[in-house]
């Protein structure tokens, strides 16, 4: 049979057309049914996610009691540990001076200074932590999440030694008997294994923004994309000025504290 | 042809094929001991035929890990074009239930009674939660059931 090149091309297109995932054959047949998933919305994607703290919103926010440490304890199942040394934290209080020691000054957010401004791991740009795992246990995503698979990890710290910001946790102990109330729907951690924030890599997963930033009562963490210009961390960086944990160590970190 | 010193050296033989099959028939008589499969949970059938399922669930799972963890892929679509969260929950919102008589029992149970029987270490319920959350998160993770699976109807 010899097709003409006129019918050559309107096949292809109907079959093009075939394949689109609206109103394609496909899901005319049946083919492509209407998923299970407990995810409820669509995932949220990014070039590289960030995130912006308003310090003045946090400061001014005195009786939060720290809504954004207790949804991600929640959310993540991070023991309560009495003991210090073992203690397990993603997202945590420091001190200002703690945080900036070489950006300010008794005239320069002096009032930063002596409070305290949540902190947590910086997802860096380029991150010392993955460059040192051994194992490939941690590593930054495409979207510039710094993430930690702990089934890989095999507990040798040195991600601790080489992050600069004291993001990350070990697990000395079974973290089970620490925890009060366990959230089913994420794992809890094993004893040998290190931790830290995920920027809520499955939260965004499902649709959903971090933990930290859905419960922050006073508005004063911004998360977004920052290769979108449309994006509120994008909007908030370009109107304000904010500063870094540490620049001057080229790690380029993804957390901004609008001050 | 004659074989010297048939006395001794017969049995030795005999000794010694059996203490080489001794692996063989140690376990043919151990299956023939019987092992209780744990009962099925209720209601839905699995993401895959059983057969798939018991042959291949180790990769299944580990294939998912992988994807999840370091592809930030989440949907599985299964071999009948249902989809899937890859996700240890969807496991466990079935046979985290299992009440067959009635009993509820942690998917960790039903596992551990099968991974102890074929001598495989278990420690994905180190980290895992092994309880359904709640009766309502099997009636999500469910929808119609699909009479084209034949390996199913035996269950």
């Amino acid at each position: 049979m010899k097709i003409s090149r006129r019918t050559a091309l309107k096949l292809s297109l109907l079959t093009g057309l075939s394949l689109t995932r609206k109103h394609s054959l496909f899901a005319m047949v049946g083919f492509a049914k209407p998923s299970n998933l407990l995810a409820p919305g669509a995932a949220l994607k990014a070039g590289r996610w960030a995130m912006a703290i308003d310090v003045k919103k946090c400061l001014a926010a005195k009786d939060c009691h720290d809504a954004c440490i207790g949804a991600c304890r929640e959310a993540h199942n991070i023991p309560d540990i009495p003991n210090k040394k073992h203690e397990v934290k993603w997202v945590w209080r420091e001190q200002g001076d703690h945080l900036f020691p070489d950006q300010l000054d008794e005239y320069r957010g002096a009032e930063l200074a002596r409070q305290t401004v949540p902190a947590l791991c910086n997802h860096c740009a380029s991150p010392p932590c993955t460059r040192v795992c051994p194992t490939g246990a941690t590593f930054k995503r495409s979207d510039g999440i710094v993430v930690m698979d702990p089934h890989r990890c095999i507990g040798c710290r040195f991600c601790m030694a080489a992050c600069p910001y004291g993001s990350r946790s070990f697990n000395w102990e079974d973290p089970r008997p620490y925890l009060k109330q366990i959230n089913p729907d994420y794992p809890t951690r094993t004893k040998g294994v290190v931790e830290k924030c995920t920027f809520c890599d499955k939260r965004l997963a499902q649709g959903r923004p971090p933990a930290c930033v859905a419960a922050c009562p006073a508005g004063a963490m911004v998360f977004g994309d920052l290769k979108d210009e449309k994006s509120p961390v994008v909007r908030l960086l370009g109107e304000n000025y904010s500063i870094c944990r540490k620049p001057e160590l080229g790690t380029s970190p993804g957390v901004y504290y609008v001050v | 042809m004659k074989l010297y010193n048939a006395r001794y050296i017969l049995p030795a033989l005999g000794v010694f094929l059996v203490a080489v099959t001794f692996p063989v028939w140690r376990g043919a008589v151990a299956c023939s001991a019987g092992f209780q499969s744990p009962p099925n949970p209720k209601g839905e059938r699995c993401i895959e035929p059983k057969r798939f399922m018991r042959a291949q669930h180790m990769h299944l799972l580990e294939h998912w890990r992988d994807e999840v963890v370091r592809e930030n892929l989440h949907v599985y679509t299964a071999s009948n074009g249902r989809r899937w969260d890859k996700s240890l929950r969807t496991c466990v919102a079935c046979h985290g239930q299992m009440d067959a008589q009635g009993k509820s029992t942690t998917a960790a149970a039903a596992c551990t009674e099968c991974h102890n029987y074929v001598n495989a270490k278990l420690d994905c319920w180190n980290c895992h939660q092994e309880k359904a959350a709640s009766p309502v998160q099997v009636a999500i993770g469910h929808g119609t059931t699909h009479p084209s699976a034949p390996e199913e109807a035996s269950r």
